[in-house]
């Protein structure tokens, strides 16, 4: 990889990400209210919606809270590089947790109720995060033959055809860094949220802005995983497609099943997320995918 | 209008506290924040929580019991804020005027930007009320 | 030079420590303390800057005898413990399982040495058999251990300061409790460096010993039964010992060398999977893996810290040697069931550790859990494996020890272990806390070493066929497990009530912040200097092995390449240090800024942690930990989890005979 193209991809993925996740989550609140028979907001209203938290006057909890949310984003950023610069898969998997382990400490940081609540969700939600997305990577591993994001995209074959059941279980976690559902851990702008939004209870202005950008990168961090599914040669839309895909049945289902809980959350992502991978993994050794 | 007051009045995040009214003005408060009325076309978002909060909708009049956490909700409210008083009771007393529990209207207790009349209230009112306060974000400056 | 050093790093500790044992001023005795101290430290650094290895130290014929006296003493002695506690407090399990395993452990080599095959060559093999992982291994013990027994000097005189006051204590023990320090440290290095399996035996059951001796330092009911418990469990080592020496005599080897076994390794030799397996199961007992892991959560509940600290490197004892004699039974279908086991036994305690309110408690589940990953690391058996197992051994001696002996700090400070009394402490020692967050950041995230373990683990395990899906997936809900319980605990330090006062330093205990300061530096630095650290100490164990470090990792611009990935260490660490460390040291909080929590408007005033509740009373707001006792509580899961881990077992063995 050249110098040149490195210091292409850093600045795509530290500037232009945030626009496209902004975007994209002002299409997500628009796509949501045409499915509820409503009009909603315009669709550059996340970006309205940061830059006023920007403008509000500081207000904090507590010295640990604003590091943690400062390094939420600076890791979760780190992670989206590590992505553009087609790193070892594993290893910006194991960054992009260690900025998402900050945001509930941040939250535990303070002693408050609600952000007591909303950090120990947090976790629990980590909990069924974690093992799904590092355990995707094997199946793809095994395809590829190595977990050097660069050599997925030197296969040349797209992986979607024999890791369907892994594309699937996947849409689990990017779900979860929607922060969508479930509702009791939820900390979106819906009506379905719970804990005054948990993790977020205490963070306000512009330090939620910053949180809130964080989760910007963490959503295309996990939607340019779904996109990994199906690169091939040129045909890079493809997997914006493919990504797209991924998310849009997310927002469906989102959308049909509202009231899901922490627990089944977890009991889910662990009984069927990680059988299924492991599976599909099964599948793959036996040369039947 | 620059970027910032513009965003500021495309996103006010209502938080709803009730001083202890009849409930009225409250399900008329929750009724324009049903689909029905779909306030996000306004960036308008209900939250639970004063930290996130750019408005304030206060129903029933100040009283003694309670006067305390209204003061609190609004300190930890960051600037820029406003307040809004909706239905009569919230705005001068209404029916409670002069009861010997009660403090008279909520701007006995803190500054108040809009009062909206009406017992109760309609959606409607309420909708125009929150969109009137947002001028006001225009005189606040950077 | 270095030969009467290796010996040294044996004898002197034993030496010293006797002389403990007699010496009744407490000075004398730290001052013999900080001697030995300085002395093992220095020797390892010197040993380190040698490399013309393997030593080999051939003892002479009556040293046999001496090995084997002893060995049938220290067994004696204990069935003597064992029956100095049925006169005393009545027969108990756990004694008579002592009495039993520790005849069983005894009678075969007492018959096969004095009757069968007297005529055993002790001198043809070495006694004493230094390559370089066991020297590195050496090097670890006799560095970190004494830094533990320096930490122990302080913490024994607060621990017995606070008994004495209780009215527990009438007269000191600490000149037994150095005493069993010091051996244990000896015999440690012993088990590092012995050849021999006698010598090998002798050593592994002094440890035992030892950490039995000082989980039942305090001498309260439950230390004595937990005392006994790790005895009997650990003891279950030398049974397997005691078999592997006949075994591995009447094989066509003839030898009894761990050396030889291991070289000729059991593709060539079938019969010699048997003491293999074995050892393992010794290995096993003694790092507290399931089904067996109840020793260790015992002891956790009843002695002073630095017994847990020292008993961390004891527990590795046991997963060093199946590391050490996992190249002899690379690529069979025992070594893929070994690693199962071993992500199972990973898992398991990883999610015990979620429902654990003790902070040792939690240490020792974490402490199984992480161990059992370098069993799964000696099971995968590839360079890479190994080169993970060996980051493994060096990385968690330095940050559980690290955690172990913080925790001690804690505790002698808030007066209980539970997790949940040490809300606040960031408040109240901001130090202590931050030295507490690194040592737990060192073991929960990358790219720390142990997460470079972990991921050098993940791409070693994802190459071995098809029984890889099942470890892996074990081994990730593991890390997955891992997360929950550390943030907690992290959680409930870093927790406070919002206050625009800025915390201010405790004062510094050189004893205390001294050693763990000197801990931190380890942990970050082996951290953020793998590469050359790699190159230096983990090439020639891999050479040693027999096998190409190319297959490992090379080493580029400081990056660790493997065949399937890269692991960039050194970039990150700079982002950790400028969105941590920087905002940390600079980040102020302005007193105008600062608002109390949200407490639905119903808070007293700023700076406190009270509401006003129901008749206008205020009420504490109390918070408090998620432990999930219901679905992962200990007792519950022990349902599964102990019957898991005999079936596993039990398909261990079956592997041998098949």
């Amino acid at each position: 990889m050249s110098s040149g193209w490195i210091i292409a991809s850093v600045i795509i993925a530290v500037i232009v990400v945030p626009l496209v996740a902004g975007l994209l989550s002002g299409i997500d609140r628009k796509l949501t209210a045409h499915m509820q028979g409503r009009i909603g907001p315009p669709i550059i209203q996340p970006f309205y919606d940061i830059i006023k938290l920007l403008g509000k006057k500081p207000m904090v909890a507590g010295q640990a809270q604003l590091v943690f949310a400062w390094a939420f984003v600076g890791l979760t950023v780190t992670a989206v590089v590590l992505l553009a610069l087609r790193q070892d898969l594993v290893l910006t998997l194991l960054v992009f947790f260690f900025g998402s382990v900050c945001l509930p400490l941040g939250a535990l940081s303070v002693k408050s109720p609600y952000s007591q609540y909303g950090g120990h969700r947090e976790l629990l939600q980590l909990l069924a995060l974690e093992p799904i997305l590092l355990l995707s990577a094997i199946p793809v591993s095994l395809k590829v033959g190595s977990f050097l994001i660069a050599d997925i995209f030197a296969h040349g074959q797209p992986l979607l055809p024999s890791l369907w059941i892994t594309f699937a279980v996947l849409l689990i976690p990017v779900a979860l860094v929607m922060r969508k559902s479930p509702f009791d851990i939820a900390g979106s702008e819906h009506a379905h949220q719970e804990l005054v939004r948990g993790v977020l209870t205490e963070y306000s202005g512009p330090y939620l802005a910053l949180v809130e950008v964080g989760h910007w990168y963490a959503k295309i961090f996990v939607l340019s995983i779904l996109g990994l599914f199906w690169v091939v040669g040129s045909l890079w839309w493809l997997s914006v497609i493919i990504a797209l895909g991924g998310w849009f049945i997310v927002l469906i289902v989102d959308n049909v099943t509202s009231r899901l809980t922490w627990s089944w959350m977890v009991k889910f992502a662990w009984g069927c997320g990680i059988t299924l991978i492991t599976l599909n993994s099964v599948l793959i050794h036996l040369g039947w995918m | 209008m620059d970027i910032l007051t513009r965003s500021r009045t495309k996103s006010p995040w209502l938080l709803h506290y009730s001083c202890g009214s009849c409930n009225g003005c409250d399900i008329e408060i929750l009724a324009a924040l049903t689909p029905l009325y779909d306030v996000e076309r306004f960036g308008i978002v209900n939250m639970g929580n004063p930290k996130h909060a750019d408005v304030l909708l206060v129903t029933g009049p100040a009283n003694w019991r309670n006067y305390r956490v209204l003061r609190n909700i609004y300190d930890q409210m960051p600037e820029p804020k406003l307040v809004v008083v909706v239905g009569v009771c919230g705005s001068t007393g209404g029916v409670f005027d002069k009861c010997p529990n009660t403090l008279g209207g909520i701007d006995t207790v803190i500054p108040v930007d809009v009062y909206i009349p009406g017992c109760a209230a309609r959606p409607e009112a309420i909708i125009d009320g929150v969109v009137l306060a947002l001028g006001k974000l225009e005189a606040y400056g950077t | 030079m270095a030969e009467v050093l290796i010996r040294l790093l044996i004898l002197l500790p034993i030496v010293t420590g006797s002389i403990c044992l007699v010496v009744r001023k407490s000075e004398v005795r730290a001052g013999i303390v900080y001697l030995t101290a300085i002395f093992l430290i220095v020797s390892s650094i010197v040993l380190a800057q040698q490399w013309s290895l393997p030593l080999k130290y051939y003892a002479g014929p009556t040293s046999k005898w001496i090995v084997l006296v002893l060995s049938m003493v220290m067994l004696a002695y204990i069935v003597f413990v064992a029956a100095v506690d049925i006169r005393r407090r009545g027969v108990t399990l756990h004694s008579v399982l002592t009495i039993v395993v520790a005849l069983a452990a005894a009678i075969p080599v007492a018959v096969f040495q004095f009757a069968l095959a007297p005529e055993v060559p002790l001198v043809a093999n070495p006694a004493l058999y230094v390559d370089h992982f066991s020297l590195l291994r050496g090097i670890l013990i006799s560095v970190t251990c004494p830094l533990i027994c320096v930490y122990a000097i302080r913490y024994m005189k607060n621990h017995e300061e606070h008994l004495t006051h209780l009215g527990e204590l009438k007269r000191t023990r600490q000149p037994r409790f150095f005493f069993y320090m010091l051996v244990l440290i000896g015999a440690m290095n012993g088990v590092a460096f012995s050849d021999n399996l006698l010598w090998l035996a002798f050593f592994w059951g002094l440890t035992t010993l030892c950490a039995y001796a000082l989980i039942r330092h305090d001498e309260t009911p439950e230390a004595i039964a937990g005392a006994f418990r790790t005895l009997w469990i650990c003891l279950i080592g030398n049974v397997g010992f005691s078999a592997a020496i006949i075994l591995s005599w009447y094989s066509p080897l003839n030898t009894i060398s761990l050396g030889a076994l291991v070289s000729n390794g059991a593709v060539g030799y079938p019969v010699l999977l048997l003491p293999f397996a074995l050892l393992c199961v010794a290995g096993i007992t003694k790092a507290g893996q399931i089904p067996f892991h109840g020793w260790g959560i015992k002891a956790a509940l009843v002695s002073p810290a630095p017994v847990h600290a020292i008993l961390y490197p004891f527990m590795t004892t046991g997963v060093f040697i199946v590391l050490y004699v996992s190249p002899g039974f690379v690529g069979t279908q025992f070594a893929t069931f070994l690693a199962i086991f071993g992500a199972a036994s990973s898992l398991s305690l990883g999610l015990i550790a979620i429902s654990q309110r003790g902070s040792i408690s939690i240490l020792v589940c974490s402490a199984i859990s992480n161990l059992a990953l370098i069993i799964v690391c000696a099971g995968i058996g590839t360079p890479l494996a190994l080169t993970a197992g060996v980051m493994l051994v060096i990385f968690l001696t330095i940050s559980m020890i690290l955690l172990y002996l913080c925790a001690g700090v804690i505790e002698q400070h808030v007066r209980s272990n539970d997790v949940e009394d040490m809300e606040g402490l960031a408040r109240k020692q901001p130090l202590l806390t931050g030295i507490t967050m690194t040592a737990i950041l060192s073991l929960l995230v990358a790219p720390f070493g142990i997460l470079l373990s972990k991921w050098a683990a993940i791409q070693a395990a994802a190459v071995i066929g098809i029984w890889s899906s099942l470890v892996l997936a074990l081994l990730m809900l593991s890390i997955g497990a891992a997360t929950v319980f550390w943030a907690k605990w992290l959680g409930r330090i870093l927790c406070q009530t919002p206050t625009s006062e800025s915390a201010r330093l405790e004062p510094f205990v050189p004893h205390y912040h001294g050693v763990l300061l000197t801990l931190v530096g380890f942990a970050v630095l082996s951290s953020v200097f793998i590469a050359p650290l790699y190159n230096a100490a983990i090439v020639p164990i891999i050479v040693g092995a027999g096998y190409d470090p190319i297959l490992a990792f090379t080493t580029e611009a400081w990056f660790l390449r493997a065949t399937g990935g890269v692991f960039a260490g050194w970039p990150i660490f700079i982002v950790v240090a400028i969105v941590l460390l920087i905002p940390f040291a600079t980040m102020k909080v302005r007193p105008e800024a600062t608002r109390p929590a949200f407490m639905c408007g119903e808070n007293v005033e700023i700076g406190s942690d009270e509401f006003v509740a129901v008749g206008d009373e205020r009420t504490p707001l109390m918070t408090g930990g998620f432990y999930i006792e219901g679905l992962l509580g200990e007792q519950r899961l022990d349902r599964f989890v102990i019957p898991a881990g005999v079936v596993l077992l039990g398909i261990l063995f079956a592997m041998v005979a098949l």
